[in-house]
């Protein structure tokens, strides 16, 4: 059992539903990746996704394309973001999952990136370019190490398909709003609620945290009685990318997960 | 072998988003390629509008020249639009219109593709998208004014290295957005299954008649087969016909500046796990070859397999070999080929002088230079100074 799986228990006990937050490992560098992960953690982030950068990310839309661009230009990798993950570490207990890519995983070997994400405090992994039937060597190596591998469920995946994902899933099955892309947009009622209504019935080992395209504590009012969680990044990329100093990005950053959070709880 | 596999490269590396679609599109192009009314329109297509079979050309003065095998070109040049890529098209918009499909996104480096899908949408009334790298919107401004005089619009794509690489993570990103209504006509064997294969079986045509055309002409199998390899089309439609036939040799010639097969290792790119140009940490390198449809730093997943199994041999070749090839055959043959297939033929005063007088080699001319001439002459007043 790791973090993340006492974290789904507890939230499952008192019924609270989950906020996942969404930064880019290394933007727009290390210190600030530390420092916003205790933010996130004090003000009612329920679990972490590290992005790790990748050069290709065609899963993501334009402002987490440009956030994982601009980390790599300054140095970022997998060794860095796991020097950081040690850091963070030291301020908080709160789940670590890496999101990624593939290929950055698979350098040196599955085994070794999972072993070292573990021993480091990593507790799961969300790769957006892998299904259920691809996941053979990483999902041993996970099942191995105790890292909990968490797949998505799209708009357009069928019934059965749902039920396999909820079954190939750890921890939590990663619902994604819309066919497309990462980032922040309108969200359509009538065919996300039918969808919705669909993950309510097909997944049902897991719960479903909701992503793509959530930003605002309006979307959450909207989606939170079909879902589990909401999952919110690009807005928080948006702020890191255009706040003036720290202070201002610390203080609207803290001002947004606090908003989500009473969204989620009222 | 696992399905969707060559060896251990291949698979379907993708969103989920994209599992139903690619399921559709296994499923429909399989049952099309078996359906006799579906292959006898193409079949159709190919001969009355591409200008089908194109000639195996005995090149008889580049024969002299390196005093030493006979040499032929397979003439894909002369193939409508001017190059091999209209092959695959022609089929993929013709699966694109059975499964109803309203618009074709796809991705193009030198252009070529671009105008291959442009011309197929055309012709069958598909609208038509094509994202193209911004560096190669102006380097390929000729192929940019003929998608668009064919009603395509293209999108200059300013992300990452503003190449080929770019414009397929961005047309993925289309194509998971707009999934219902879009057909993604990839332009190479490559990108998750099914496309390999069936980018493949549509470029296959190529060696079909290359194989018929040289044993009417020679009465036998050539020695070698050479061909260009970026995401490598043109060359596993000319290799494949002759898979069985092993005393038939298989030379895939690569840009050395994006030289996949050559130095490359392995790793998982748009869809697919294949070897590919990447630093130790797993960021994939950004390309630089004078020639943009070979500006890729990844390769269909079947030659990967090729490779490792032995069968092909995957070699480098400069700008300037390139470009020594493109000034030879221009001057002895009159023919003007394509930067990307002057990397075939630069491997030709190596190999044709090793080779008995009664031996063969077939390179493919996979397509015409006009679009290069620009590069070419920027290139070549470059080096003279």
């Amino acid at each position: 059992m790791n973090r993340l799986d006492s974290t789904i228990a507890s939230l499952r006990e008192s019924g609270r539903k989950a906020l996942v937050g969404y930064i880019t490992a290394g933007y727009p560098d290390m210190d600030s990746t530390v420092e916003i992960a205790e933010i996130f953690a004090k003000n009612g982030v329920d679990i972490i996704e590290l992005g790790i950068p990748f050069s290709d990310p065609m899963a993501d839309g334009p402002a987490i394309q440009a956030a994982s661009q601009y980390a790599l230009d300054h140095g970022a990798n997998l060794n860095k973001i796991l020097d950081a993950v040690t850091r963070i570490r030291k301020r908080t207990d709160v789940p670590l999952i890496f999101m990624s890519y593939m290929n950055p995983l698979f350098q040196g070997g599955f085994e070794r990136t999972v072993r070292a994400a573990r021993a480091r405090g990593v507790d799961g992994f969300i790769i957006p370019d892998l299904i259920p039937e691809e996941a053979g060597t990483f999902s041993d190596a996970c099942r191995k190490h105790d890292a909990s591998l968490i797949f998505l469920a799209a708009p357009n995946s069928s019934n059965e398909r749902m039920e396999a994902i909820d079954r190939a899933s750890n921890g939590f099955v990663y619902v994604v709003s819309l066919t497309g892309v990462t980032g922040s947009r309108d969200l359509l009622s009538r065919d996300l609620e039918k969808f919705l209504g669909r993950t309510r019935k097909h997944i049902t080992l897991h719960p479903g945290f909701l992503g793509f395209g959530i930003s605002t504590p309006e979307h959450v009012a909207q989606v939170k009685a079909h879902v589990d969680g909401v999952i919110v990044g690009s807005a928080f990329i948006s702020i890191i990318r255009d706040a003036e100093n720290v202070a201002e990005r610390n203080a609207r950053l803290i001002r947004l997960v606090k908003s989500l959070r009473s969204a989620l709880d009222r | 072998m696992k399905k969707g596999y060559f060896g251990q490269f291949g698979g379907q590396f993708i969103p989920e988003t994209l599992v139903t679609p690619l399921r559709e599109l296994e499923r429909e192009f399989s049952r099309a390629w078996s359906d006799r009314a579906f292959r006898t329109e193409l079949d159709h297509y190919l001969k009355t509008y591409a200008g089908r079979p194109t000639l195996l050309y005995y090149a008889g003065k580049l024969t002299k020249k390196f005093g030493g095998a006979k040499i032929y070109l397979k003439r894909e040049d002369l193939c409508h639009t001017g190059s091999h890529k209209l092959n695959n098209t022609l089929g993929q918009v013709l699966l694109a219109r059975r499964l109803g499909k309203k618009r074709v996104i796809a991705e193009t480096g030198a252009g070529q593709h671009g105008v291959a899908t442009a011309t197929a949408a055309a012709l069958f009334g598909l609208a038509c998208d094509v994202y193209m790298g911004e560096e190669d919107v102006h380097r390929q401004a000729l192929n940019v004014f003929r998608m668009e005089l064919m009603g395509a619009r293209v999108i200059p794509v300013k992300s990452g290295s503003r190449t080929l690489k770019d414009a397929i993570n961005e047309a993925m990103r289309d194509w998971v957005t707009n999934v219902k209504d879009t057909f993604y006509a990839i332009g190479s064997v490559m990108g998750p299954h099914p496309y390999p294969l069936m980018v493949r079986d549509f470029q296959s045509v190529i060696g079909k008649e290359a194989r018929k055309q040289i044993l009417r002409a020679e009465g036998k199998l050539p020695k070698f087969l050479l061909a260009c390899v970026g995401g490598g089309s043109n060359s596993m439609g000319l290799f494949h016909p002759f898979y069985n036939d092993k005393e038939v040799k298989f030379i895939g010639l690569e840009a050395a500046g994006a030289a996949t097969l050559s130095r490359g290792s392995l790793g998982v790119l748009h869809g697919m796990r294949t070897y590919l140009l990447q630093d130790k940490h797993g960021q994939v390198a950004s390309t630089h070859t004078i020639s943009a449809g070979l500006d890729y730093p990844g390769v269909g997943p079947e030659h990967s397999f090729y490779k490792d199994s032995g069968r092909a041999q995957y070699l480098p070749i400069t700008d300037q070999q390139a470009l020594a090839a493109f000034k030879t055959l221009s001057e002895l043959e009159g023919i003007i080929p394509a930067l990307e297939s002057a990397h075939a033929l630069a491997y030709l005063p190596v190999i044709a002088p090793k080779l008995r007088k009664s031996d063969i080699v077939i390179a493919c001319l996979s397509g015409r230079g006009d679009k290069d001439v620009d590069s070419v002459q920027a290139a070549l007043e470059k080096m003279k100074k």
